[in-house]
């Protein structure tokens, strides 16, 4: 069987090893983590997955994120995480809020609202960690994606493309107080190629 | 000495198993490192654990200590304080160790008050500044790496202090955010991290009040002959992430915003390998000689729930001597 190879973006974080470490539990693939400001459009093509890290600040400030996004969202299998969650549903045109209060380190609820594959043997409802202080707003929500997850507050908690293998999750898989967070990594590098 | 030079002396006296001692600055600028037979020779004086090269007989004069402070003002506070949190509402971070020099005067020598104090670690470095820290940094044992993250403190004389801090909200939430954080630095060097315990308490005895501080223990395997790198171990883990915060990067680019001095070996490591294994604590609890004047280091982890005033005292309340 051949390997399947991810490719790990780090947008400056201190969660990303926490999301290598699961990758590590996982059989038969290559994984390789790069800082998104010394990554090359071009070698993003020698991997067949993308996970795209949290970081600080907002996706703009890691424009090769949104470059990617649009290079390969068509032919690859793209999940983002937090800074990347935003990046996804900002690329497809979605706006993005400033929350008030901010959610850092804490364990909210969420609601699985419409089956995925990486919710798959999922709980419908669970326990998620999560660190933000932006959202995706609801309005002008583009109509190329779809809400997967809401939270116990009301706040989108996970999206994914109707077309493409993007998905995007607003909470942290790789955090220590996520229910099920290592299955949700591991269903997206389950999904068939 | 410079970076390039910790690591590879690291690595050299590591893969060939002779103990030394290590420290390193906040900023990464001026590493030490020595054999641990030197130590004493180059003044500089450790304990770490049951492990030291010094007795207290006939030196501690100084029975009763005595610290009168003067602390930062509490404008002068909320102005850093005022750039971290607008920070953490951007979502530029979501904890940061906000820190500040209290000048102190005490009837004490440097070299009386670390005699008296009383803590696992321990450092007087050539009379520029001693440290008695609660809080460990790593240590290893049989191939695996632990972290001692250490975060959340009560006055332990209150009514239920136990419970009171563990079922506190913020406390936890800041709790959880250091250990996914330590989870992470762990994960760079390791392999299969677990947190082996969860927010457990131990209390310290000062000459003010006794504390209670909350921990957790993570765990990590290390690679086979990891002793040849243990240069690149301990620097890939810097700065220690309690005392700086998450994410790091950005985090350390605004804790130097906001505090505006260098923090030299306050919150940075030290540590001993013994040509086995590596046991170590972060430079907390640190007070060093400045000109004529000596100061102690203190600060405390800054979230979006922190109130400038409580912050404010808890950074005062950190200066005390572990007495018992």
């Amino acid at each position: 069987m051949k390997k399947i190879s991810v490719l790990v973006i780090d947008n400056a974080d201190s969660f990303t090893y926490n999301i290598v470490d699961y990758l590590r539990k996982i059989n038969n693939i290559n994984i390789e983590t790069q800082e998104s400001n010394r990554i090359s459009l071009s070698e993003v093509n020698y991997f067949d997955k993308i996970i795209i890290s949290p970081g600080p600040g907002l996706p703009k400030d890691f424009p090769i994120i949104y470059e990617i996004i649009k290079e390969y969202h068509t032919s690859k299998h793209i999940l983002g995480i937090c800074l990347g969650y935003l990046a996804i549903g900002s690329f497809f045109g979605a706006n993005l809020i400033n929350i008030f209060p901010v959610v850092h380190g804490q364990a909210h609820k969420i609601k699985v609202v419409k089956q995925t594959p990486i919710f798959k043997n999922i709980p419908k409802t669970l326990k998620v960690g999560l660190y933000h202080s932006w959202a995706i707003d609801y309005k002008n929500f583009p109509k190329e994606l779809e809400i997967t997850a809401v939270s116990e507050y009301g706040i989108i908690m996970s999206i994914s493309s109707k077309r493409f293998n993007i998905f995007g999750i607003q909470f942290h898989p790789e955090s220590y107080i996520t229910q099920y967070g290592f299955n949700i990594i591991k269903n997206f590098i389950n999904l068939n190629l | 000495m410079v970076l390039l030079e910790f690591i590879e002396k690291a690595n050299f006296y590591g893969a060939k198993h002779i103990p030394f001692l290590f420290l390193v600055d906040f900023e990464m600028h001026k590493l030490f490192l020595c054999t641990l037979d030197r130590a004493s020779k180059l003044n500089v004086l450790y304990q770490i654990g049951t492990k030291r090269n010094f007795d207290d007989k006939n030196t501690s004069i100084c029975e009763k200590p005595i610290l009168e402070l003067y602390p930062i003002n509490y404008e002068e506070y909320l102005k850093a304080f005022d750039i971290v949190m607008k920070n953490i509402l951007a979502g530029n971070t979501y904890l940061l160790n906000l820190t500040f020099p209290t000048t102190i005067t005490t009837n004490c020598s440097l070299l009386e008050l670390f005699h008296i104090a009383k803590s696992p670690y321990k450092l007087f470095f050539d009379n520029q500044f001693i440290l008695f820290s609660p809080e460990s940094f790593i240590k290893t044992k049989n191939r695996f790496i632990f972290s001692y993250p250490m975060k959340g403190t009560i006055d332990a004389s209150l009514p239920n202090a136990k419970k009171i801090i563990l079922k506190n909200k913020k406390e936890e939430w800041e709790h959880n955010t250091i250990v996914d954080l330590i989870r992470n630095d762990l994960s760079i060097i390791a392999k299969n991290i677990t947190v082996t315990r969860f927010r457990f308490i131990t209390k310290i005895y000062t000459n003010r009040k006794d504390l209670l501080q909350v921990s957790s223990e993570i765990r990590g395997k290390l690679p086979a002959n990891w002793q040849n790198k243990i240069g690149e171990i301990l620097v890939n883990l810097l700065p220690a992430g309690s005392i700086s915060g998450a994410p790091k990067k950005k985090t350390v680019e605004i804790i130097k915003e906001a505090e505006k001095i260098d923090r030299g070996y306050y919150t940075g490591i030290f540590g001993i390998y013994d040509g086995t294994n590596i046991d170590s604590a972060v430079n907390i609890r640190f007070i060093e000689k400045i000109g004529n004047h000596i100061r102690f280091r203190s600060g405390g982890g800054i979230t979006s729930n922190s109130n400038p005033i409580d912050e404010y005292r808890e950074l005062k309340d950190k200066v005390y001597v572990p007495i018992i």
